[in-house]
């Protein structure tokens, strides 16, 4: 490896996941601060910048080619490289034209969007207006900003451009391209329905977020609460609090998401203080909280020893069922997540249970995401535990993973409660699911 | 019903619809020579002041729009691009100040840096540029295939992992792995150059 990249590994680590989309913002201020006033560590920047930027240009220059295209022999290359400079030229002919149809189209276009824009509330009050008598209006494309739709039935949604939507009743929205989240917190809001070109969403009372991309795929992530899917073919599913589920294009059926688009996510982050007033919200710049241990928690005594919270794909009730056969015990409790411990002295991996610690073998999905150390009292005699999540780490300990193993864990400690003392976690992006 | 804007975006620079209807038509083609040569090299700028590819599609958007309403004060004498760079540094920082949205930690102060060090090895980079042609040449066939899906056909990690058999992390490591490789082969071109 060259001496610039061995030197500035962490800087070329960190460049590589804003390339792709995949860096947290505490990883992106990271990146900022290593380049910061730094002439080398800029240099290597803008290098590898610079090759990012000219094979996504390269990309966007020629009409996309198929691997089997690419899979020729490599006397072909050796053509291609020898009429390198052809295609440059016919790179540059096509770009020209592109930009001249896409100039005019702007340049034809801009008059209506400022139009639109500038008069936006006036259109979408008349909506309002024309609500109240009309069981239907028209498509809407909402090209810039956000707009928030109250219906009469208290059910806030919020539509992030670049939406095309159709409001289709008092409690009822088509979304057919775009983002929209909904809060529906109100008895009459419940049965709020969002059609989409997949099957439709009905509220049960919720925060939810739907996307539909360009090839009419959808996604649907649960905040809070519970929606019900339809797909096509009317068959119902639910779908809880932190579970997300997509539709493709292709298929008539929802089917459990690995992932949320990191455009989902961005406009969640964006949105949080607008869009879900009151919501404990930690960035990711802050990964350690204090975790404020109940009566209930503590009435085995205080934890004398740090502790870790484990992923587990399988869910925590359905993998221990033999050691904890009461399935209520794990009531309340999140799905995935477990408290761990390692015994030095058995060198075993232990699941802490009312006063005995029972072993268990670790599985290959299984990861830690936070240390929680020993219990502290505070000088008003509360007990509560200093829990640090893993973002920025990654490893193995005693055979479990541990941390950001594929730069994008995303976790947030009591997502939907006033203050983060609930010591609850929801995975948004559920990349170790199996 | 109710409705509320709650956000809106302003873009900079834009026009009002009094602009639009003053507007008298004007012939595309001066611009479009000058434009269509320096646009790659305007948006590798863009990019490397915001390296996020939708957040520079939508500066190269605007710019595209401002470039054409200021073509008029452009003196010919001038070196196009670098007129171009200039005003898209003035749209990512009227976007920056109005919208902070970028990339965390990307303020002013830290593009303005990159815009001057960008600016400084301005040459050096066009360099890099032709000996990357060369050097992607030099790639197995996999590691095309997997450029191929990744920038051209502009595949997610996702799709491109279940299409390669493997995980997204193998594909955004081995990603890596290219573009490090893509790197050394230009280090060693340019150590080459300057011993030859």
């Amino acid at each position: 490896m060259s001496r610039l990249l061995k030197k500035h590994a962490r800087l070329v680590k960190l460049v590589f996941q804003v390339m792709d989309e995949t860096a947290t913002a505490a990883q992106e201020q990271e990146l900022a601060d290593l380049i910061r006033k730094d002439p080398e560590a800029q240099t290597v920047y803008l290098e590898l910048i610079d090759i990012h930027s000219n094979l996504v240009l390269s990309a966007s220059l020629i009409p996309a080619t198929s691997s089997d295209a690419l899979s020729q022999t490599s006397e072909i290359r050796k053509r291609r490289k020898a009429s390198a400079k052809k295609r440059v030229n016919k790179k540059i002919l096509l770009l020209a034209t592109t930009c001249l149809i896409l100039t005019c189209s702007m340049l034809s276009y801009i008059g209506y969007r400022v139009y639109s824009k500038s008069s936006e509330t006036a259109q979408t009050e008349m909506i309002a207006q024309e609500k109240a008598t009309l069981p239907q209006v028209e498509q809407r494309m909402l090209e810039d900003g956000n707009l928030e739709l109250s219906f009469p039935t208290g059910v806030k949604v919020l539509i992030a451009s670049e939406s095309q939507f159709q409001v289709t009743g008092n409690n009822s929205l088509s979304l057919m391209q775009g983002m929209l989240f909904a809060r529906v917190t109100t008895p009459a809001g419940k049965g709020f329905t969002v059609d989409t070109p997949r099957g439709s969403i009905v509220d049960l009372g919720t925060v939810f977020g739907i996307e539909v991309d360009e090839t009419k795929s959808a996604a649907v992530q649960v905040f809070k609460g519970e929606v019900e899917l339809v797909d096509s073919a009317g068959d119902k599913i639910s779908l809880l609090e932190g579970e997300n589920m997509f539709a493709e294009a292709s298929a008539n059926h929802w089917q459990p998401s690995e992932n949320v688009s990191p455009r989902f996510l961005t406009a969640v982050q964006g949105l949080n203080e607008t869009f879900f007033p009151g919501i404990s919200y930690l960035r990711r710049t802050k990964v350690t909280f204090i975790y404020h241990a109940d009566a209930g928690e503590l009435q085995n005594g205080p934890v004398q020893s740090p502790s870790y919270i484990m992923f587990s794909a399988t869910s925590v009730a359905e993998r221990f069922r033999e050691a904890v056969p009461n399935p209520n015990h794990w009531n309340g409790q999140a799905k995935h997540f477990v408290e761990v411990r390692f015994n030095e002295s058995t060198s075993k991996w232990q699941l802490p249970f009312k006063n005995q610690s029972i072993d268990f073998t670790p599985v290959d999905s299984d990861v830690l995401i936070a240390q929680a150390a020993a219990h502290e009292k505070n000088e008003a005699g509360e007990w509560s535990r200093r829990v640090t999540l893993w973002e920025e780490e990654s490893g193995t300990m005693h055979g479990i993973r541990f941390g950001d193993q594929m730069h994008e864990l995303s976790i947030r400690p009591d997502w939907f409660s006033d203050k983060p003392d609930m010591g609850d976690f929801m995975m948004i992006k559920n990349i170790y699911y199996p | 019903m109710y409705t509320r804007n709650i956000t809106r975006q302003n873009y900079p620079m834009s026009q009002t619809p009094d602009d639009k209807e003053v507007m008298p038509p004007r012939d595309h083609s001066p611009f479009m020579r000058y434009y269509s040569v320096a646009y790659p090299h305007v948006y590798r700028y863009v990019f490397s002041l915001i390296p996020r590819k939708s957040d520079a599609d939508e500066v190269m958007q605007e710019t595209s729009v401002v470039l054409w309403q200021k073509f008029e004060e452009f003196q010919p004498d001038r070196d196009f691009t670098r007129w171009a760079c200039g005003i898209s540094r003035l749209v990512v920082m009227e976007v920056l100040r109005k919208q902070r949205r970028f990339i965390n930690g990307f303020d002013e102060q830290l593009i303005k840096e990159l815009s001057i060090r960008r600016e400084e090895r301005y040459e050096l980079l066009e360099l890099r540029q032709e000996f990357l042609e060369e050097c992607k040449e030099q790639l197995d066939q996999q590691d095309l295939n997997l450029l191929d899906l990744y920038y051209n056909s502009q595949e997610s990690a996702q799709d491109a992992a279940e299409k390669k058999g493997c995980t997204r992390r193998n594909i955004y490591q081995r990603l890596g792995t290219i573009r490090k490789l893509l790197f050394q082969c230009i280090e060693r071109k340019m150590s080459e150059g300057c011993e030859g």
